[in-house]
């Protein structure tokens, strides 16, 4: 625990987050971590053994302006470090003005909130401040770590080491984490990143890049054929230069070609869209497999902070729009870009003149369609913002529709959502009366341009200087300017759209497997079911202990019950000891060997667990008891249901052990899911048993059927129950009293019952009160 | 924040009499209690005394957008109610100073006086503000819309839960007014 000064600085300079201190500079305006001056300063002024453990920004000064100052925690002291942009004279050549509290006089920190500001008040033992920092919520998290910090100190703890550059940036990071699923980085490298995954089908890609070069390049023939037509056939006939058999000669291997042209067009646009089509599917199926596969690879704390809903849509919409740009958004636009490219070419081939003047408009049509899409972009916004607010008074009102109807407020919730759906109407029409005014405008443009070809055009073909066939031609070729210039005005919001989409599916394939979800380690053949916990502490964030300091035993066969205040870390234990997260300190043994040292797939597959909610997949009764173990037999099925008192109810279901339940199937009651769930853990066969608060969401007799199947289920096994009936801890050979982090009691029923103020002892009087209410 | 507080002091004063005299009607709770509140500047904190018992204490207004010097719960760190002001007026000139100083805290938000930007993120709007307490920049979610809470008043929420209040989006110059209008209601 203990470094020296020079450790420290390594530590605080080296193990930087870089991109954590880029992502900083991005979104906020204070630094992405201590200044390197004010370290040094620090480091002049600290013990040999004295450390900084945590740090915060504090951004607002006493006046409620905005400013710079750090707050810090050492192993020893607290110190605030007012910046020197508000403050008259310094004590550090740094230019900061250090305030220094030991951390031995501070006895309480006081946490007040305002609206939009947080004071930290720091006491000593007469109640007195001793420092008072105010910051703005947005520091409020990093400040929380000093605090905890502080605290932990100030009682004795032992603190474990952290990296102070970390944790302030974590947390002032994690505001912006939480609202957004990834933090974008490069546009570029993402496109690059996606388009990498088309490298298996190089081929498929090659021939669907050919096939849409080549598409472009006979699209570009049949207006110069018809030019060709018109000054090699119908003009030498009709001047008398060639008879008549002459020129349907011609005009009929023209008509020819073009039949050969059109064939190959259409045959080069299937060859696009099949090969490109078939490859979007295969390269979006490949993420989908990737994303999905590596989900099931990460930890619970990952899930924990992303919503269910953005998961889901990362696997099934954001692929599927993945698909959409590789499959067509790709190809059109390079398609587009080669077919405007090749029209000037060609245009200007013909005739330098006239090409120029078709071509030089072109990218201004191409900057006017850009700012149109912008502004288009705001007033969507607009719109959006008015639907939101409209879909927000119906999803008000109707799950409300009791209240509304009981407080005769109908006509109002009338009167409210028509005034919004006004509003709705009033910003789409807004969009619509600039889109139909753009679109026409933009063709008239083209057209002006069609005009001026004509008008300079047509004097010259009289005049002899321009043949009709190329002026027909150039005719043929402005009609097809306006499609492939719409598709590149667009072309930034489509690559906007994609990039998003992959970011939002690279960051789960980034999040690396944590080490509980590795299979490296000795496979467990059989459990016996000894635990042991040796001085486990563990922390969620490195900072806040959860658990402390934490040793007991259970030997095989026993039933040990964990009870105590919500929040105290009872279902850390479990969680623990489940491995669904590592300790920090201490081991935890089972069957003497350390979790650590254990395959975590076939650990799992010897426990069971029994949760307080438990989840039914969509299926039938039958795969969701199976779920435990699929090759079990029908028989086994249902010895299992029975013991879980789940065969009487599930027999009344229309189809019996075949009723589909879970989302969108048959609706069972919570005791019914949780006898269910029973059944699938005895099915499962545990040799040890976590039993997490199984009775607490039901009715009393329902608790009855659950507690006589839980009775039967704990015959001859370890097992840890947590719950909040304490009448169903009888049977426990031992009661663990677990109250923030630390267990204050433990003993039999009987012996817990002998402790005078015990927490257990007042638990039970509460409990016992209660029921005889 | 402050200009709405120097504001309050100088309200019109016939309205002030008026509500005196409604106050009065109404028996305020604290009339025959004796109480006094004072300002620890050191300390940043509000000190309720009675009867010669100082109680360290919070100001909570009860409507902080619409009235906030009005209708004031004032607690103990504990959130006990210790006693109800109806309004910062009617206290003694002591306690109505220490009782704004207290009321400057708990309703600090920043107030934006100038919009530079709103970038669209991923996933996130990025506003870059000027404000009362200086330039800021703050991300909101794409969907956080800002709350209306008056006529051209708007509060809005990033990520962090910290206020930004534009308090008459007509006095914003041009360029801002052109920025938050696609957001405004």
């Amino acid at each position: 625990m203990t470094k020296t000064k020079k450790e420290n600085a390594n530590l605080n300079g080296k193990q930087l987050g870089v991109t954590a201190t880029q992502l900083i500079d991005r979104y906020t305006d204070q630094p992405g971590e201590l200044p390197f001056a004010l370290r040094n300063d620090l480091l002049g002024r600290m013990a040999q053994d004295e450390f900084i453990q945590a740090y915060a920004f504090v951004d607002l000064n006493a006046n409620y302006q905005l400013g710079e100052g750090w707050l810090l925690v050492t192993n020893k002291h607290l110190i605030f470090a007012k910046g020197s942009c508000e403050t008259g004279s310094h004590e550090s050549a740094a230019g900061y003005r250090f305030r220094q509290v030991s951390l031995k006089d501070i006895v309480k920190v006081r946490e007040i909130g305002g609206l939009s500001v947080k004071k930290y008040v720091f006491e000593d033992n007469e109640g007195d401040a001793l420092m008072t920092i105010k910051v703005s919520y947005r520091q409020d998290r990093a400040l929380a770590t000093v605090k905890a910090t502080v605290e932990a100190i100030i009682e004795g703890d032992e603190i474990f080491e952290s990296d102070a550059d970390k944790i302030y940036q974590n947390e002032l990071l994690a505001g912006i984490k939480e609202a957004q699923a990834s933090v974008m980085g490069s546009q570029m490298s993402v496109i690059w990143r996606l388009l990498s995954y088309l490298w298996p089908y190089r081929l498929q890609v090659g021939a669907g890049f050919i096939a849409a070069m080549l598409l472009t390049g006979v699209s570009l023939i049949p207006a110069y054929l018809t030019g060709y037509i018109i000054d090699s056939a119908v003009r030498p006939f009709e001047s008398g230069a060639l008879d008549k058999e002459q020129a349907l000669n011609m005009a009929f291997w023209a008509t020819g070609g073009l039949v050969l042209i059109y064939g190959l067009r259409e045959l080069f646009g299937w060859v696009r869209l099949r090969t490109m089509s078939t490859m979007g599917e295969l390269v979006a199926r490949d993420l989908r497999d990737e994303v999905y596969s590596h989900l099931h690879k990460l930890s619970l704390s990952f899930f924990s902070s992303k919503q269910t809903g953005s998961l889901i849509n990362r696997v099934s919409a954001d692929t599927d729009r993945i698909w959409d740009f590789v499959a067509f958004g790709v190809v059109e636009v390079t398609t587009s870009v080669l077919m405007l490219t090749g029209l000037s070419a060609v245009l200007i081939s013909l005739d330098p003149v006239l090409g120029l003047m078709v071509s030089v408009p072109v990218p201004f049509l191409l900057i006017a369609i850009y700012l149109h899409g912008e502004r288009m972009q705001k007033l969507f916004l607009r719109a959006w913002r008015k639907w939101s607010n409209l879909t927000d008074c119906i999803s008000d009102a109707i799950p409300g529709v009791k209240v509304v109807k009981a407080f005769h407020r109908g006509d109002e919730e009338v009167e409210k959502f028509q005034v919004k759906n006004q509003s709705v109407t009033g910003a789409f029409n807004n969009i619509h009366e600039v889109w139909t005014s753009f679109w026409p405008g933009l063709m008239l443009s083209i057209h002006a341009i069609v005009i001026a070809v004509w008008f300079f055009g047509v004097p010259r073909v009289f005049e002899g200087d321009l043949t009709a066939g190329v002026f027909v031609s150039f005719v043929l070729y402005l009609t097809m300017f306006t499609q492939p210039i719409e598709v590149i005005g667009q072309m930034a919001r489509m690559i906007n759209r994609a990039t998003s989409s992959a970011h939002r599916v690279f960051e789960i394939i980034d999040t690396e497997p944590s080490a509980v979800t590795s299979t490296i380690g000795d496979e467990v053949k059989q459990l016996e079911g000894h635990v042991e916990f040796k001085n486990v502490s563990f922390s969620y964030d490195g900072v806040r202990k959860v658990i402390k300091n934490m040793s007991f035993e259970a030997k095989p066969g026993e039933m040990i019950g964990l009870v105590g205040p919500s929040g105290g870390g009872k279902s850390t234990t479990t969680s623990l000891l489940a491995r669904f997260y590592d300790v920090n300190r201490g081991q935890i043994l089972v069957d003497g060997k350390p979790l650590q040292d254990l395959d975590v797939g076939s650990y799992r597959s010897k426990i069971g667990i029994v949760l307080q909610d438990p989840y039914l997949f969509h299926g039938t009764v039958l795969e969701n008891i199976r779920y435990a173990r699929p090759e079990a037999t029908l028989e086994e099925v249902m010895e299992a249901a029975r013991v879980a008192n789940a065969h009487d109810f599930i027999c009344r279901l229309p189809y019996g052990y075949e009723t589909v339940v879970g989302e969108r199937g048959h609706t069972l009651s919570g005791g019914e899911r949780q006898r269910i769930s029973i059944a699938r853990a005895v099915l499962r066969d545990p040799q040890l048993l976590i039993l997490d608060e199984a009775t607490s969401a039901v009715d009393t007799e329902t608790e009855k059927k659950i507690q006589d199947a839980l009775d039967r289920l704990i015959e001859g096994r370890t097992v840890f129950a947590i719950a909040h009936r304490l009448s169903t801890l009888k049977s426990a050979d031992r009661i663990l009293v677990i109250k923030e982090g630390e267990i204050t009691e433990n003993g039999t029923h009987s012996e817990l019952m002998n402790i005078e103020e015990g927490i257990y002892k007042n638990l039970v009087g509460l409990q016992n009160e209660f029921a005889r209410v | 924040m402050l200009l709405q507080i120097h504001c309050s002091l100088n309200e019109d004063r016939s309205q002030l009499k008026n509500r005196r005299e409604n106050d009065e009607q109404n028996k305020l709770p604290f009339g025959g209690s004796g109480f006094l509140l004072s300002w620890n500047e050191d300390e940043g904190k509000l000190l309720f005394v009675r009867d010669e018992k100082k109680i360290t204490a919070l100001a909570k207004p009860c409507f902080p957008w619409s009235e906030p010097f009005e209708k004031i719960s004032i607690r103990d760190l504990e959130s006990n109610e210790l006693t109800f002001v109806t309004s910062v007026n009617d206290l003694e000139a002591e306690s109505k100073q220490a009782l704004l100083s207290a009321l400057k805290e708990a309703c600090f938000y920043f107030a934006v006086v100038k919009i530079t930007a709103i970038e669209e993120d991923f996933e996130l709007r990025t506003w870059s503000v000027e404000t009362e307490q200086g330039s800021r920049r703050f991300q909101t979610k794409l969907n956080a819309w800002p709350s209306q809470v008056g006529e051209n008043r708007y509060i809005v929420r990033d990520v962090n839960k910290d206020l930004y209040v534009i308090e008459n989006t007509l006095e914003l110059d041009t360029k801002s007014q052109k920025l938050f209008w696609p957001l405004s209601d």
